[in-house]
């Protein structure tokens, strides 16, 4: 059973700090959590940067090709038929489909592809490790290794940084 | 309040610039005796440039009273300076009243009076009309753009007096108003060139084309303040960033509208549209839009793509110097073909830019110098300095 170490503040300001100082100090960070997004708060968790452009990049690249591709074989390959005068392979009016499938793609694939990675899959059911969240409190959460975790400097830290309130939790299925 | 005359520039450089102004006068002063067609459609480039440049600032300025926007505060003294600039634009506008038969078909009475097409335009396309439609929309843009700065300025000199206006409603005013009269002047100067042939989008084009130099050009003044150290404890590599991704978006924006126009007339096909696109697709002039396309889309953004390179100013540079170069290319592609067959490019157009390009510098840096670099009241100044992205 895993054991968590949870600190709420009352602002943001206060929050990013002592996020910064946990880290420092070695402690294990399983996430911190908001009413609205904090700037400043990836850089002091020590977050790398998201990889969910390039894989909007790829599937933008993938619907281009489709689109490119698919106006291609339609009209030029499988049933060619003269409109208006136009050569066969008419790039230029392939453009605006292309577009559109590289958004669709694009789109589609980046939302699908969060979803699937954070697991915010519909039907699952939320972990709420502290209420007041979901109002107004930052909370940062501390996974608790039972060797090495130092409790006295964890609720040293959360003094000086003006913490409202700090309590363990037990991991509940 | 006292005002700073800040010397940000040194004395060889702005020696430089005078003697750059001075040589481009000078091209212009000669060559409309030997070639006046050539330097009229070098004056009308020169002169929408500027107007471009300087409406964008303005643009700029009241976009982000509009939109509430914070972050913009600590470079609002940037795009204010540009406006400054609006004034020669006019001038140089004026002038064209001169060489209007030399470059304008349809301000000669007699081939109106044999051409049906021109006649029925004529209710619009008038030299009378021109002059008073160019006179109403500078002097709206400059007035009402002045009142809008005068309002930021107030807020910093009044240290406790009555409560300051808001420039807020006077930038809608300006935006929507100021924004149709630029799409009209997009008609009047540059698109009645060739007065028989007409596009619908060709404002929202000319638009796309001003925002993405404006831009541009407030990139390389921010780069630029930085490095001499005025803006350098203000300004930080996040506020470019914010540019960066302005700019990014609109040399897209560009690209779109710019196909947007060429694939609707390629695709209908009919002779009375399709003449503009054929002067431009054959010989020199075919290559050098391809290198429109280079120059104002492609390469700026597979450069600004990454993120790396939006937070670089190095990188950042190049982009906004190409899209310059690439405004002037595309001028250069609406005006020229109207009245060459083959491009022209010689010492006459690089002076002339040359001093356009000067005088804009010189005035840019005169107005800057001469102001608070930084709104100090301003209610979001402290968001702006705290940006994060």
């Amino acid at each position: 059973m895993k054991k968590y170490f949870v600190v709420s503040f009352d602002n943001e300001y206060d929050l990013v700090n002592a996020t910064q100082e946990f880290k420092n100090s070695g402690f294990t960070l399983l996430d911190a959590f908001t009413p609205y997004a904090v700037h400043g708060l990836d850089k002091a968790m020590g977050l790398k940067p998201s990889r969910l452009s390039k894989i909007c990049f790829m599937f933008a690249f993938i619907g281009l090709t489709i689109g490119l591709y698919g106006q291609y074989w339609i009209s030029a390959v499988n049933w060619p038929i003269n409109i208006g005068g136009k050569p066969w392979n008419s790039l230029p009016g392939f453009m605006p489909i292309a577009f559109e499938t590289t958004v669709l793609f694009a789109g589609l694939g980046t939302v699908f592809t969060l979803l699937w990675r954070t697991g915010v899959l519909p039907g699952r059911k939320p972990k709420i490790y502290a209420p007041d969240v979901t109002d107004d409190r930052f909370v940062i959460v501390l996974t608790k290794d039972l060797r090495s975790f130092n409790s006295e400097k964890a609720e040293e830290i959360s003094t000086i940084h003006h913490a409202v309130e700090w309590q363990e939790k037990l991991e509940s299925e | 309040m006292t005002t700073e005359n800040i010397n940000i520039l040194t004395y060889p450089q702005k020696l430089w610039l005078k003697i750059f102004m001075g040589l481009g006068v000078l091209t212009f002063a000669i060559s409309v005796f030997t070639d006046p067609t050539r330097a009229w459609l070098n004056l009308l480039l020169s002169g929408y440039f500027l107007t471009g440049i300087g409406f964008c600032g303005m643009m700029m300025v009241a976009i982000h009273y509009v939109s509430n926007s914070g972050w913009d505060v600590v470079i609002r003294r940037v795009p204010e300076a540009m406006f400054s600039v609006l004034p020669i634009g006019f001038v140089a506008m004026l002038l064209l009243f001169f060489g209007m038969h030399d470059i304008y078909e349809w301000s000669h009475a007699d081939v109106v009076a044999n051409d049906p097409i021109l006649a029925g335009k004529s209710a619009w396309l008038n030299p009378m009309g021109f002059m008073i439609r160019m006179v109403i929309y500078f002097v709206f843009w400059i007035w009402v753009g002045r009142k809008i700065i005068s309002r930021s300025h107030a807020i910093d000199l009044d240290v406790d007096s009555s409560q300051p206006k808001s420039p807020t409603g006077l930038s809608a005013f300006w935006l929507y108003i100021g924004g149709i009269m630029f799409i009209f002047s997009s008609f009047d100067w540059i698109m009645s060139l060739e007065p028989h042939w007409f596009s619908t989008i060709f404002g929202l084009y000319n638009f796309s084309g001003m925002f993405t130099s404006g831009l541009a050009f407030i990139m390389i003044a921010v780069i630029f303040l930085r490095r001499t150290g005025i803006l350098k404890d203000t300004v930080k590599i996040d506020h470019l960033y914010e540019l960066s991704r302005y700019l990014f978006g609109f040399v897209t924006f560009w690209v779109y509208i710019w196909f947007s126009q060429h694939m609707l007339i390629w695709y209908a096909n009919i002779p009375e549209e399709t003449v503009y696109y054929i002067k431009r697709h054959v010989g020199v002039f075919g290559s050098l839009t391809v290198v429109n396309i280079l120059l104002n889309w492609l390469i700026p953004f597979v450069i600004l793509l990454f993120r790396k390179t939006k937070r670089n100013e190095k990188s950042l540079l190049i982009a906004a110097s190409l899209v310059l170069v690439g405004r002037w290319v595309d001028l250069y592609m609406m005006i020229f073909p109207s009245h060459m067959e083959t491009p022209v490019f010689s010492l006459i157009e690089v002076l002339m830019f040359a001093g356009t390009l000067a005088a804009f510098i010189w005035v840019f840096i005169k107005d800057f110098g001469s102001k608070k670099t930084l709104p100090e009241k301003d209610p979001y100044l402290e968001e702006s300095l705290q940006l994060h992205t």
